[in-house]
């Protein structure tokens, strides 16, 4: 019923009528489409145009000052432009060739002005049907030459036309506002001196975009975005790199929670790192383990989610675990993975990974992809794969790239759920089964939430942050630095035992061939039989040679931007 | 040690730097600085600090640190066609920490390695506030990273070393500079962002009414902020390094699938200075002529003979073949065997060798703020080494003199003349010119070089002569005809022939003085040896600015340092030059019609 409730919001505050843009769009298609299919050789047999504007500002600090002010707006136009049939066209996979990309984000005008607009789609259009039919004529050229693949589904599926119209509220920001907070909750870091490099970053921005296609899809929808990092970044005397995160996300800035939250979040990152820069080095181990469930939700999208994306089930150059096990158990029988970008809230967090439409406009729905252990089937998106001849909204990318089927909201639900309490009691009886000195409690992994700003986002990887031993004999936990999981994960997941019955929420930023898109997984914390960890790589230049300079922060040797010099 | 040199010249007013505001006039080593000055402030006491580094690094002590901060506002605008495609307002402080290890003659650089670091950074993200504790923090990180750096590139060099026979002439890695003082005052000129945007989207839309230009784009960068340096031989400057910059590009097709494009860049140090809106729409106005002429034009074939550069273009030709062949980068050290990346000079063995004409002068100086009353674009206090330019008499009477030379050693100059401008490689610094004036003692006017290029092409029976108006300079087209270019050049000029930007506007000549503009249009085999048969200098002279940047052909809108430059120049006649059309395949015309063709 929420996501019932918060779409009938999103529709109430639209204004339920088609933008300038996306009638100069719109028209553009129609004038080159008519034109292609007469005169192109070959024809294309489907179009579609998408911008994305955004609007946004970032501002990261670090230690009282700000580091970062920036403000973007842009819009990017991709073309796409399918030549052949839905059965046979230029997007048609060819082992040992990688996946082909037409499209290139081409800037345009951030007004509506019809004539620049007109210009430079027209220039995309014929940049991309060139590359389309250059690839076409030379598939269809090599086809005698090739064997049958052995996925011989069709290239593109049909789907039912889309029209809807909603805009997000245009951003508002204080700039000036924004600068004080983010400073003084920066400044707490000043108390972990062993935080070389910290910051606290904050950015709000709202996306925007639109979708014409000659089916006669005709979509502009959008969603505001507001999210806070913070980052601690230390060596270790051996020099071990080390660094821990935190971070919220939201819809509206207002709705971040209050400062002395935040700041409780900046003392938590400090003093984990602070203990990691301590903690002794792991050891290679084998034995039980907890996953918090932030841990487990990037497990799951990580180990679990990239396997079940329909299009690696057709690409012959992948590993295709899952390609031939639909109606086959994959997970333990207790437990459902259902992807859901319907689902806008988790509690009072925000997810990350929800949308009302793919980026191919095919309306967003719930899948279940993992039914009580047995695989169901795949993302999908307008790519079919065999056995699959439908979307279901799931084909998504960042500007620039082509559409593969990826993730939304993963949602990991369990039958067999117990208390926090007894599932660290199950844990110490089975350290004590396997009579092992002590188990292992992963409390939080890193996600792709590296940086803001000039460089960019990066990609989204595993890696244990902060991790426990967990003894038997009631000793307290230990932090422990240095864990890298190994061994076949998936194997893990069949030793999973029984889960917690509270459920975390993991937002990310996940990157793959088809760029960054949000991201979220949910998922109760873990307890399973069998983990293997060794120690990680490890950098082994050694900490600042000299001592950390005196801090002498007098009042008079300071002056915030914005003022006026002397 | 030697005592501060003060800078005081009417130069230093000229870019804003208030005389009065150069407080620093001492004598002693120790700076006194003001306590409202912050950066100054930590950079002096985090270098003091820095000198305990070399209590850990053994034999391998740095022996010089140095500081490099630009505090720069920046607004960037892209329009197109009459509308505005990005906006971008961004403040940054990019700062550069240096460290040497060992000694002026034998230290970190000049190895292939040089500079590589493999250890993980934690410098790098300035404070925007001024901040002395977080300024302290940052030079003591960045201090840190580099001095890591620069043992364990002299650990690599000592190890190659050890494998190689040393060379016959070993030159000294680093030289002496006197430290300079000089603090200029901080001048910020306002800006108005919502102006410059409407600015930009008007002139934009001069391209619209031309039906031959498929694309185009105008770009407007302001950047100001003022670069401090400060040295641990006593050197510390603040001078203000602002660049008001537009550039407009246009492409049009001709009929058979060539792509042509125009292009125009306008710089200036000073705000004051940048051309008024009339003036720049004229010269972006100029731009779209030219590809609807170009468009038109038709298709150019191979020539070899006279050919007429008229000062623009020759000006634009001497900043390439004279120009980026002063700066002299050192061969690194390497193990044997290994291949090193590697430009030389083409003039670099040629000292005391005649390179031009006997009546022939160049010299590069930096220090001139203005050439007959209007502003020199290469105009400036220091270089990236914190080093004030001095002139330099380049050629002299046809014979090369000198080089232009940073703080590396090069055969026969030991010391830096100031003209560290661009970031190089294997730890040293590359040189660039500043304002380059090519006279010459025997000058004719332009219109009786054009006569004597149609008696020369009449006497050789040729049906034509052709005349240069313009470079593609700094380099406009897209990165693959770059390329397409760069083979071309390797082909035709043997491996060290560097590509040398295509002409724009090249015209036939005919015996009746009938100019005739050609498309499609390179240089053949074209070095620095052409320069000998030049016949004739013009009595008109040209002056031509550009932004130069560390990449080929001064690529327009690339790289991250930009170094404006000036270069004076006649015309010049040239006995004998090639030319010939590329070979690359056309693209054929959009299968759609443009979309106000159709309306």
């Amino acid at each position: 019923m929420r996501s019932l409730t918060a779409l009938f919001a999103l529709i109430s505050s639209c204004a339920c009528a088609q933008t300038p843009l996306v009638k100069i769009l719109s028209d553009e298609l129609d004038r080159n489409f008519t034109i292609l299919k007469q005169k192109g050789d070959p024809p294309p047999y489907f179009m579609s145009y998408e911008v994305t504007s955004t609007d946004s500002y970032v501002m990261v600090a670090s230690r009282g000052s700000l580091e970062t002010q920036q403000h973007n707006q842009s819009r990017y136009l991709d073309v796409t432009v399918r030549d052949g049939t839905q059965q046979f066209d230029n997007y048609h996979l060819v082992a040992n060739e990688n996946r082909p990309r037409f499209t290139v984000a081409t800037p345009i005008a951030l007004e509506d002005n019809a004539a620049a607009i007109r210009q430079a789609v027209w220039l995309a259009t014929d940049r991309t049907y060139r590359g389309a039919s250059q690839r076409l004529i030379r598939l269809k050229g090599d086809e005698k030459l090739r064997t049958a693949a052995v996925d011989t589904s069709d290239d593109f599926a049909k789907e039912d036309p889309q029209v809807f119209f909603s805009s997000p509220a245009p951003l508002k920001f204080n700039a000036a506002e924004w600068a004080t907070r983010l400073r003084k909750l920066s400044a707490e870091f000043s108390k972990y001196p062993g935080a070389l490099d910290s910051s606290v970053q904050f950015e709000t921005k709202t996306t925007t975009q639109i979708i014409v296609t000659t089916d006669g899809t005709r979509l502009e929808f959008g969603r505001p975005f507001t999210r806070m990092i913070i980052v601690a970044n230390g060596k270790a005397q051996d020099g071990m790199d080390l660094s821990t995160m935190e971070s919220f996300e939201t819809d509206d800035p207002a709705k971040l929670p209050k400062d002395s939250d935040i700041l409780a979040a900046v003392q938590k990152a400090g003093a984990n790192l602070t203990g990691l820069l301590k903690a002794p080095l792991s050891d290679p181990y084998v034995g039980p383990a907890i996953l918090s469930g932030r841990a487990a939700g990037v497990l799951f999208h990580e180990i679990f989610g990239h396997r079940i994306e329909g299009h690696r089930q057709k690409d012959e150059s992948e590993g295709q675990t899952f390609t031939k096990s639909v109606n086959l158990p994959v997970l333990p029988d207790f437990l459902s993975v259902i992807f859901d970008p319907t689902r806008k809230q988790f509690g009072d967090v925000m997810l990350n990974g929800y949308y009302l439409y793919d980026d191919e406009g095919v309306k967003a729905r719930p899948v279940t992809v993992v039914d009580k252990g047995i695989l169901k089937t795949f993302l999908m998106s307008r790519s079919p794969i065999q056995g699959f001849a439908n979307s279901n909204g799931h084909g998504r990318k960042s500007p620039g790239n082509e559409i593969v089927s990826r993730q939304s909201n993963l949602i990991v639900e369990s039958t067999k759920q117990v208390s926090d309490a007894d599932l660290r009691k199950m844990l110490i009886d089975e350290v004590k089964r396997q009579n092992k000195p002590y188990g292992l409690y992963f409390d939080e992994v890193s996600s792709g939430y590296t940086t803001t700003g000039r460089r960019g986002l990066q990609a989204f990887t595993v890696v244990p942050l902060v991790v426990y031993r967990v003894y038997p004999d009631g000793r307290p936990d230990e932090l422990v630095r240095g864990v890298d999981i190994v061994g076949t994960p998936l194997a893990s997941f069949a030793k999973i035992v029984a889960t917690s019955d509270k459920m975390s929420v993991f937002n990310g930023i996940c990157g793959a061939e088809s760029g960054n898109v949000p991201v979220s997984a949910i998922a109760p914390a873990l307890l399973v039989s069998e983990i293997e960890v060794q120690r990680k790589d490890s950098s082994r230049d050694r900490p600042p040679y000299l001592s950390a300079p005196p801090a002498n922060l007098r009042s008079e040797f300071r002056s915030e931007i914005g003022e006026s010099r002397p | 040690m030697t005592a501060h040199r003060l800078i005081l010249r009417g130069g230093a007013l000229a870019v804003g730097l208030a005389a009065s505001a150069a407080w620093l006039i001492s004598q002693s080593t120790t700076l006194s600085i003001p306590p409202d000055e912050i950066l100054l402030k930590a950079m002096s006491d985090e270098l003091a600090r820095s000198k305990q580094l070399a209590v850990v690094a053994g034999s391998d002590a740095p022996y010089f640190f140095s500081y490099m901060l630009t505090d720069a506002e920046t607004l960037r605008i892209s329009a197109s066609m009459g509308a505005v495609v990005n906006v971008s307002r961004s403040r940054f402080r990019s700062p550069s920490t240096e460290v040497r290890v060992g000694s002026y003659d034998f230290d970190n650089t000049g190895h292939v390695f040089s500079g590589i670091y493999s250890g993980s950074r934690y410098d790098g993200n300035w404070p925007l506030d001024d901040d002395y504790a977080n300024f302290r923090s940052e030079l003591w990180l960045s201090t840190d990273r580099a001095f890591k750096a620069a043992v364990e590139s002299m650990a690599r060099k000592r190890a190659s070393m050890n494998n190689s026979n040393a060379s016959a002439e070993s030159l000294p890695d680093f030289s002496k500079v006197a430290p300079v003082v000089s603090i200029g005052k901080v001048v910020r000129p306002k800006v108005d962002d919502q102006e410059w945007t409407a600015r930009t989207s008007r002139l934009a839309a001069i391209f619209n009414g031309t039906k031959e230009v498929l694309s185009s784009g105008v770009e407007l960068q302001l950047i100001q902020g003022p670069t401090t340096l400060m040295n641990s031989e006593g050197t510390a400057v603040r001078y203000n390094d602002d660049m008001y910059w537009v550039y407009a590009k246009a492409e049009g097709q001709a009929p058979d699938g060539m792509l042509l494009h125009d292009a125009v860049s306008i710089q200036s140090l000073e705000l004051d200075k940048f051309p008024n809106e009339a003036d720049m729409r004229k010269s972006m106005a100029e731009v779209a002529d030219n590809v609807r002429a170009l468009v038109h034009a038709p298709m150019a074939e191979s020539y070899s003979g006279p050919v007429l550069l008229e000062p623009r273009a020759a000006a634009q030709l001497m900043a390439q073949l004279v120009g980026d062949n002063l700066r002299v980068p050192r061969r690194p050290m390497s193990d044997p065997g290994r291949n090193v990346p590697f430009a030389p000079s083409e003039l670099e063995n040629r000292l005391n060798a005649r390179v031009l004409p006997d009546s022939f002068d160049v010299t590069d100086d930096p220090t001139q703020a203005t050439f007959n009353g209007k502003a020199l674009a290469g105009f400036y206090p220091f270089d990236i080494e914190g080093v004030a330019p001095r002139p330099v008499n380049v050629v002299e009477k046809g014979v090369l003199k000198s080089f232009l030379t940073t703080r590396q050693p090069i055969k026969g100059f030991p010391v830096s003349n100031g003209h560290a401008r661009l970031p190089g490689s294997y730890g040293a610094f590359s040189a660039a010119i500043g304002n380059l004036f090519v006279k010459s003692s025997e000058t004719t006017p332009l219109a009786d070089l054009k006569k004597r290029l149609i008696e020369m092409t009449t006497s050789r029976g040729k049906p034509y002569g052709m005349l240069v108006r313009k470079l593609d300079y700094p380099y406009s087209a897209s990165g693959t005809e770059l390329q397409s270019l760069a083979q071309a050049s390797a082909q035709s000029g043997g491996s060290s022939a560097r590509p040398v930007s295509p002409p724009i506007l090249i015209y036939r000549v005919y015996p009746d003085g009938r100019e005739e503009l050609v498309r499609g249009m390179r240089f053949r085999g074209l070095t620095t040896r052409a320069l000998r048969d030049i016949l004739a200098a013009s009595s008109e002279t040209a002056q031509f600015d550009y932004v130069n940047v560390a990449a080929p052909l001064a690529i327009l809108g690339a790289g991250g340092y930009l170094a404006p430059a000036s270069v004076v120049s006649p015309g010049l006649l040239f006995e004998e030059l090639e030319f010939e059309p590329p070979t690359d395949q056309l693209p054929k015309a959009p299968t759609v019609p443009p979309p106000n063709a159709s309306n």
